[in-house]
């Protein structure tokens, strides 16, 4: 088992860095995803606003 | 064109986690251990093809930029972008592992070599690259400085991949065109992390664009909630 140390360290940084590359890219689309929910349901809104507005 | 490349993530994104979980099996059950290395020798086989799928990224980064140079279009500055992030993900764990492999096998975790050397410097580049994207005040200008600065960044990569014949270097030569040198068992683990390293690419180069795509519909509903408010 000579270097076992080595092998499990490089292992080990590899697999971490992918998956926090991964957590981080997940929250980052939750983010922008919310939001853009959140808009549009404010733009459609406003949208049926406008448009009830008009008919008045 | 969004959803499209949000499914290819996907699909993509499923393959890489297949094969991430095939890999680890392969190349440290199947393969055999090699004799003077001893099992410093298994880094090799996550080492190597993080250096491929870090080539294959930034080739892309050499393409996109040319096209954007070309076309002006802000998609192709899109693409590029993302790819210098995937690019420099994989040029950051060639940089981790090989000093770990270094250690036991050269006694040093870093030496001053070519091929190291290039690698750093790549690494700076691209390093710098991102840092335009983030800073720089004029989104079309900084796009203009990226893609000049991506053509000549990835200049330095077939340097970097032949350094071991044009200068003295300590680094091994993994891959000659003429033969690649492994036995069977160590040959089927290799192949197989490379292809699986370079679909992982894809699939995070692909869900980092659906990302910016989103980004994009959010910036424009913005502007259009802010038309809406000004309205009212």
């Amino acid at each position: 088992m000579q270097h076992l140390g080595y092998m499990a360290a490089a292992y080990a940084i590899i697999w971490a860095a992918i998956l926090i590359y991964f957590l981080g890219l997940g929250r980052r689309e939750r983010e922008i995803w919310r939001e853009i929910h959140e808009l549009r349901e404010s733009v459609g809104r406003r949208d049926a606003g406008v448009d009830s507005g008009e008919h008045q | 064109m969004g959803k499209r490349l949000y499914l290819w993530s996907r699909i993509l994104g499923a393959l890489a986690l297949i094969g991430m979980l095939i890999a680890p099996w392969l190349a440290l059950v199947y393969a055999s251990v090699e004799r003077q290395m001893g099992l410093a020798q298994k880094i090799f086989y996550f080492h190597v093809p993080s250096a491929f799928a870090m080539y294959a990224a930034f080739f892309l980064v050499f393409v996109f930029s040319i096209l954007y140079l070309v076309q002006k279009k802000k998609t192709w500055d899109i693409w590029a972008a993302c790819a210098a992030e995937v690019g420099l993900l994989f040029c950051t764990l060639v940089l981790l592992t090989g000093p770990i492999w270094a250690k036991p096998v050269w006694g040093a975790w870093w030496v001053w070599d070519a091929q190291l050397t290039l690698t750093l410097v790549l690494w700076l580049i691209f390093v710098a690259y991102m840092m335009l994207k983030s800073y720089s005040e004029d989104p079309l200008q900084s796009a203009r400085f990226r893609a000049v600065l991506g053509i000549i960044g990835f200049l330095d990569a077939p340097l970097i991949h032949y350094s071991t014949r044009l200068w003295r270097t300590q680094h091994p030569e993994v891959v000659r065109a003429e033969t690649i040198g492994l036995p069977p068992d160590m040959l089927v683990a290799f192949v197989f992390c490379c292809a699986v390293f370079i679909v992982l690419a894809a699939a995070i180069l692909t869900r980092r664009v659906s990302l910016e795509f989103a980004r994009d519909e959010l910036e424009s509903l913005r502007a259009r909630f802010r038309v809406l408010e000004t309205q009212a």
